[in-house]
């Protein structure tokens, strides 16, 4: 076969007529230039501004939306790809056996990252496509007999092997792809029996019998598997080690978190027997989140809508790089990714939504945020810094130290009192393994306090101004605008880039939101001065201390998370009825606002609504709504409800708690949906098949929702909210 | 939209709900390689890209798409390739086709550049999605503007520049120039004054012109009964056509201007005509010219036209100066020219936004089957006339308001005789509303459709527009790139916002669908300022909702006093119903009292106010009024008093309702049930000398010290 580039290289001029213009000639000789630069294979270097590294480096280093920063010869805050990946079959990816493999993969990295194959080119969204990239690699060396990727690179995924792949995604995810369960049994039960474990137990992994369990469990034990978990709430209880079972089967740590790999190994761990929710044993917060799921809801867990649709957009990225890598990769005109994909969602569940925090919850963790900042939130911070100041981690019991002894009440709320009588803080820092839930609202330490304030003001930022994550924990201290009467928020957009250009924004805040703000530039900056800080992240706003020693924390991925979960402990609303409380997040606050905006404004406020979430720059406002449909999540807010709705009311009927006493409706748009597709149960259509549909009726408007209370036994007290499914003549 | 191929041709079904009959676009790929099978998938890829999309962009998909690709493997005898390189060479070829080769269009290089960027680009970016073309086959781009801008960089002598699409500017939409720096408040106020004071100085314009051709129409009219068709057809049948001048030599003939009664005379011929001619041509100069009654250089110059008219018009002279010799005549004839449509135009746009000007200029009477459009009613009170909106594919109907009626009757008059003339020639163009003289060219002007385009707004090369006449336009910065009727309706969609806060209400206004009003006709500084608004509202409702219990309520929401506060939380309660959002019924729960809601659920129902008329009630009540429009600014004239619930604005209101029923003598006959109209003249007389008294008690009021006599 002859190289593509050479083929484009003899391609002949045109025989352009005589009549055209000298300029009309230069105008299409420039773009069929352009055209033939365009399609040409990439034959320059593999060098480029985002690569840190070199091509050949095992360990990438690319930049991070310029929060890099090289710091005594070691790149940080970088994003981070490490290609010694591990394989199934015990060797790494980089062994010099795999040569032709790892070049195949960093150049397949290289082209989405340039931008020169399809693909996100966003830092963050291309880790993540490098992972499922690597689980594709690994998946094909799992089957190397029949891929021989170490000589063909991924040529041999042909539309069969492809079909295969999806199917095994949307059934059970790379857990169920990458046969993680039956991996680790059967190198348990070789270990434990010293022979090849019996094909039903393997067949069926979720469901071992009692009796084979305690035999591998005692080898385990005897194995050193497990080990107690040493903070959090599960302090103490045992559980296997990740680590170690991943070394057993050379695979990934990160490939056991899954909730199916953790609801098989549950099997094994004794001590989290009476749990029925699928609960992780390094929780940190008083009760599991309203997000963990319990494990019957997960014992048919399917993958989800959007994995299968993620795994298609990097299987489209490698069969892109085709024209590049043409040796090592399949033909692409053989191969048809919409009949996988369609194979693949005939099996995959729909997916998840963010859950809509109730109206109350919103409301009751506001006000907490607001009372934290507006009343205690300056005494907390003045009395913070004056402490960590002269803070010694290396002295006897640094805990209770003398210079918190000294000021405990030199700091007063407005009203005179100090804030350490008022929040009764006797202690700077406390170390105890298991953490005291109860003491931490009666009797917190300094720390906590200033933690539950740092959660206070996220919240009072985020619920106040629907943000992204990303965007508020790589906020810059200089975030606040005073102007027009008003203060607003400049930040970076999450979305809405053009390569690794980021626009950044001005919304309007209230000012609570702004006290927020400037509580937390007085902590940076006194924490900064007081650390003598230098690196590039000293100028965020969310420069915060660490939990234990004297520094700051990394603006990492769980910062923003780690405070609201101590956040919300304090505040302590009571669980729902399975023991869950709900954790607030970045996400589903902003969801909480834009709902409810939406609800009680409804296409009035659409624009206001789609413009407060960030979905386009202030300066370009004109420009971009002709470019784009403005709100395109908003109209679908109430589809999506409706979806969840429905999706909730199947699986209650399904677990015989349907009809209880339902009287919003949503049986109503439920059986509707049944109808059209002249079926018993939802399970026997496809989830995009009948979400469409419920989305169609939403827009043609053949049913809306009406919100509405419902009252307590007095016909008077509202003791909750409702959403009714009012139906208008279905056909 | 389906598709079929026989004998080596495709051909489409278009979708089009208008359609009489089946409509369908082909293209034939004889000549080539490629087979059936090889074109079927390639047809059924087109049909689900473009059914339901607009019949242009289905027809395109023909012309546009498939003439050059069949025409490039037919040229090229190239196969239908299979594997991605091929394809990638193919997909280049066909580029290099598209751009250079002149058998299958002759189009320029900009325009074909163009198209690729635009239209075939994108499709065969949809085709590689949807499988036809194997993926990782990259579609060439076109980045016209930096070729555009390269080739311009070298230019040869003698070649003119390229023209270029400005891609920097976006097209001005408003009338108004929006300027930042402003507060909300006073900005918003400022552009919705600046919005209606445009609209108002059009409206002004376009009806005192109107009423000026009516009023010359008439006299017109008049003048030409002097001379009755009896009479011309006596001077025809005896071949006398002038009267012998005093000196000799040949007649001046009836219509000359130099005829005492020319003018009356010419008027009264076109009349005939209008009455009898049977060709659209029975008016034209040139027609009246090689007539015996007239001059044979009529019109040719000052001399050769009918002064006498410029005695009797409306028009100020400069503003007669400013018309053509025949247009001037034609304007006592009633004939409407397109200057006189363009007026009425905006006229109609003003009343009804939902109508864009294509429509309006292309608005027909009656149907192809004489069905009318325009359905004027018994009452005289509502008349109903639809249109054909182009864009949305469907017709509009409205009901006209009493200005657009008078002014349809006005229309419907004047067109009447030309209608019938045109009817008798058999012209199908009887059918719509704009009849008049048209202004093909100026030697020679025909009766059909005349059309107020936008150039007969603002004056173009050859056109003399309403600017020309009236530089009341100009002076308010309405000229020319400035004033079109997009940019009308558009102020008038501003307008309407400001008028009910909606841009559902906006676009049902405009008759678009909401998509379209968000897209097109919300100026963006605009939606800033109002988005800021509803955001910063909604905020502090959270904020309000969250922390009402508490003692800081006031100090974590963004009022700084008590009485702004309750100001806005009395707002909430209105605001919010309950029942109809989460957040509503929350409001109601934890910010409404049992009387407030009691108050929310009366206000939302019609109720019947009784007032007692009473000449002391009512004095006071006009005292209060006075004193409060008087001492209180607008916004506190807004204020809701927490503990009664109203605002002084409520009574002001009530005043002037009353006085206004009291002095005006037409008042709406639902009104005059009912007052008692009768009771509250007499008492109104009594309220006013009452009302007098107490001004001068108020007056007189003052707070005084006596130091002398307390010391």
């Amino acid at each position: 076969m002859t190289n593509l580039a050479t083929l484009i290289d003899r391609l002949p001029s045109p025989q352009l007529p005589d009549h055209f213009s000298e300029q009309d000639r230069q105008m299409i000789l420039l773009a069929l230039a352009s055209a033939k630069q365009q399609i040409s294979p990439y034959g320059g270097k593999l060098e480029a501004p985002w690569l840190l590294t070199l091509f050949s480096a095992p360990v990438w280093e690319t930049t991070n939306r310029g929060r890099e920063e090289l710091i005594d010869g070691q790149w940080q805050n970088t994003i981070r790809i490490n290609w010694r990946i591990m394989l199934p079959n015990g060797a790494l990816l980089t062994d010099a056996r795999y040569e032709h493999l790892l070049t195949l993969v960093k150049k397949i990295a290289f082209f989405s990252r340039s931008g020169l194959v399809t693909g996100n080119s966003t830092p963050v969204a291309w880790k993540r496509a490098i992972g499922y990239l690597s689980g594709v690699i690994r998946w094909a060396v799992l089957h190397e007999e029949r891929f021989l990727p170490e000589q063909y690179g991924l040529r041999m995924l042909d539309q069969p092997a492809l079909d295969w792949l999806f199917s095994l995604i949307a059934e059970g995810g790379w857990t169920h792809a990458l046969q993680i369960p039956q991996r680790i049994l059967a190198a348990m039960y070789l270990g434990t029996h010293g022979v090849a474990s019996p094909q039903s137990l393997l067949d069926n992994p979720y469901t071992i019998p009692t009796a084979e369990i305690g035999p591998l469990v005692r080898w385990l034990e005897y194995q050193n598997a497990y080990k107690q978990a040493h903070a959090g709430a599960h302090h103490g209880k045992r559980h296997l080690k990740r680590d170690y079972l991943s070394r057993l089967i050379s695979e990934n740590p990160k490939s056991l978190n899954g909730p199916n790999a953790t609801r098989f190994l549950r099997q094994f761990e004794p001590d989290f027997s009476n749990e029925s929710l699928l609960v992780s044993f390094g929780q940190g917060t008083e009760f599991p989140s309203q997000n963990v799921k319990s494990i019957q809801d997960v014992s048919c867990v399917a993958s989800s809508e959007g994995t299968v649709e993620k795994m298609a957009c990097v299987i489209a990225t490698i069969l892109d790089a085709h024209s590049h890598v043409p040796d090592l990769l399949p033909e692409p005109a053989y191969i048809s990714l919409r009949r996988a994909t369609s194979l693949a969602k005939r099996v995959a569940q729909p997916s998840s939504h963010t859950l809509f925090m109730p109206v109350n919850t919103g409301l009751g963790y506001l006000n907490a945020a607001m009372r934290f900042v507006h009343v205690y939130g300056e005494a907390i911070v003045g009395f913070y810094l004056a402490v960590i100041a002269d803070y010694d981690p290396n002295t006897k019991n640094p805990g209770t130290n003398k210079s918190l002894d000294l000021r405990l009440s030199d700091w007063c709320i407005a009203s005179g009192e100090p804030i350490a009588v008022i929040l009764n803080i006797t202690e700077f820092r406390r170390s105890e393994a298991k953490p005291d839930f109860g003491r931490l609202r009666s009797n917190p330490t300094l720390d906590e306090a200033l933690r539950v304030l740092i959660g206070s003001c996220i919240s009072c930022m985020a619920l106040l101004k629907p943000s992204r994550e990303d965007e508020l924990t790589h906020l810059k201290r200089n975030c606040l605008r005073e102007e027009a009467g008003g203060y607003w928020f400049n930040f970076n957009l999450g979305k809405s880039n053009a390569g690794e250009a980021w626009q950044d924004e001005d919304r309007p805040i209230p000012v609570i939101a702004a006290k927020a703000i400037q509580l937390l530039q007085r902590l940076g900056r006194g924490l900064s001065k007081i650390l003598a800080e230098d690196r590039k992240f000293g100028d965020n706003l969310f420069y915060l201390p660490k939990f234990e020693g004297k520094g700051a924390l990394k603006a990492r991925m769980d910062l923003l998370s780690n405070h609201l979960d101590i956040f919300c402990d304090f505040v302590g609303l009571p669980p729902d009825s399975v023991g869950r409380r709900w954790y607030v997040r970045i996400h589903e606050m902003r969801k909480w606002f834009l709902l409810l905006l939406f609800w009680s404004g409804r296409f009035d406020v659409l624009d206001a609504a789609r413009w407060i979430a960030g979905h386009t720059d202030v300066e370009h406002i004109y420009a971009y709504i002709e470019k784009e449909f403005p709100g395109e999540e908003l109209p679908q807010l109430e589809a999506e409800y409706s979806i969840d709705r429905v999706y909730r009311h199947e699986r209650e009927r399904m677990r015989g708690k349907g009809d209880a006493g339902n009287d919003d409706g949503v049986d109503a748009l439920y059986e509707a949906v049944l109808k059209h597709f002249n079926v018993e149960s939802l399970t026997m259509v496809p989830e995009s098949e009948w979400t469409g549909y419920v989305q169609s009726l939403r827009k043609d408007e053949k049913f809306r929702l009406e919100p509405h209370s419902i009252f307590g036994e007095n016909g008077r007290d509202v003791v909750g909210i409702n959403v009714s499914f009012v139906m208008r003549q279905v056909s | 939209m389906r598709y079929e191929i026989n004998n080596q041709l495709v051909s489409f079904y278009l979708d089009n709900p208008k359609r009489a009959e089946e409509m369908s676009v082909s293209q034939s790929f004889v000549g080539s390689s490629l087979t059936e099978q090889q074109v079927i998938p390639l047809a059924e890829s087109l049909v689900t890209k473009f059914r339901g999309q607009s019949l242009g962009s289905q027809r395109n998909v023909t012309t546009n798409f498939l003439r050059p690709l069949f025409s490039y493997f037919r040229t090229t005898q190239t196969l239908w390739p299979t594997n991605s390189a091929d394809w990638q060479l193919a997909v280049y070829g066909f580029f290099q086709f598209f751009l250079a080769d002149t058998g299958w269009s002759q189009a320029g290089t900009g325009f074909r550049m163009r198209l690729w960027q635009t239209r075939i680009g994108g499709l065969l970016e949809f085709l590689v999605e949807d499988e036809i073309i194997p993926r990782g086959v990259k579609i060439p781009k076109i980045d016209q503007k930096k070729i555009g801008s390269l080739a311009r960089d070298q230019p040869l002598l003698g070649q003119p520049r390229a023209k270029f699409g400005d891609f920097a500017t976006q097209p001005k939409k408003l009338l108004v120039d929006i300027s930042f720096g402003m507060t909300d408040a006073d900005y918003l106020n400022s552009v919705e004054k600046k919005c209606r004071h445009l609209v108002g100085v059009i409206r002004d314009t376009c009806l005192a012109h109107w009423d000026g051709l009516m009023r010359d129409g008439a006299t017109g009219r008049k003048l030409a009964k002097q001379v009755t068709d009896a009479e011309i057809e006596e001077a025809m049948a005896a071949g006398r056509f002038g009267i012998p001048r005093a000196c000799g030599g040949r007649v001046t003939r009836y219509a000359s201007p130099y005829h005492p009664q020319g003018h009356i005379w010419a008027l009264a011929i076109v009349r005939h005509k209008l009455a009898t001619g049977i060709n659209i041509g029975c008016v034209s100069p040139r027609t009246l010219r090689a007539s015996p009654f007239f001059r044979t250089n009529l019109f040719c110059s000052e001399n050769d036209s009918h002064t006498a008219l410029g005695a009797l018009t409306t028009l100020t002279q400069e503003q007669w100066q400013v018309l053509p010799l025949a247009a001037r005549f034609y304007r006592f004839a009633g004939l409407l020219s397109n200057l006189d449509v363009a007026a009425a135009c905006c006229l109609l746009t003003i009343e009804h936004p939902e109508f864009t000007s294509d429509s309006l200029q292309n608005v027909r009477l009656l149907n192809v089957s004489g069905k009318p459009y325009l359905l004027l009613t018994d009452s005289d009170e509502h008349s109903i006339l639809s249109l054909d909106k182009p864009r949305a594919g469907k017709r509009k109907s409205v009901v006209l308001t009493s200005a657009s009626q008078k002014l349809m009757k006005d229309i419907l008059q004047c067109t009447a005789p030309v209608r019938e003339v045109l009817r008798r020639a058999g012209d199908k163009t009887w059918r719509y509303l704009f009849l008049g003289v048209t202004q093909r060219d100026l030697s020679n002007r025909f009766l059909g459709v005349v059309e107020g385009k936008a150039t007969y707004l603002t004056s173009g090369k050859r056109s003399i527009g309403l600017t020309k006449l009236y530089p009341a336009l100009s002076l308010n910065g309405l000229y020319r790139g400035s004033f079109d009727f997009r940019r009308l309706r558009n102020t008038l969609g501003v307008i309407r916002w400001f008028e009910t806060g909606s841009i559902l209400e906006m676009s049902r206004r405009l008759g678009n669908t909401r998509k379209v009003a968000l897209e097109h006709y919300l100026p963006p500084a605009l939606l800033h300022a109002w988005n800021t608004r509803i955001i910063r509202r909604f905020q502090n409702t959270l904020i309000v909702l969250a922390a009402h219990d508490e003692a800081y309520l006031l100090e974590v929401t963004d009022f700084s006093n008590m009485a702004d506060l309750q100001h806005f939380i009395a707002q909430l309660i209105v605001d919010y119903p309950a029942r109809t959002s989460p957040l509503a019924d929350e409001v109601q729960r934890q910010l409404g009292t049992e009387q407030q809601r009691e108050a929310v659920s009366l206000a939302s129902m019609p109720g019947l106010l009784s007032v007692r008329l009473s000449p002391n009630s009512l004095g006071l009540l006009y005292s209060y009024s006075a004193l409060a429009l008087r001492t209180l600014a607008q916004d506190e004239l807004d204020k809701v008093d927490v503990l009664s619930g109203l605002a002084p604005r409520q009574f002001t209101d009530m005043a002037t309702l009353l006085r206004h029923a009291a002095e005006s003598d037409c008042i709406h006959a639902s009104l005059r049930e009912s007052f008692d109209v009768q009771l509250l003249k007499q008492v109104h007389g009594e309220a006013l000398a009452i009302k007098a008294g107490l001004d001068a008690q108020f007056a007189k009021l003052a707070i005084k010290h006596r130091w002398a006599e307390t010391l």
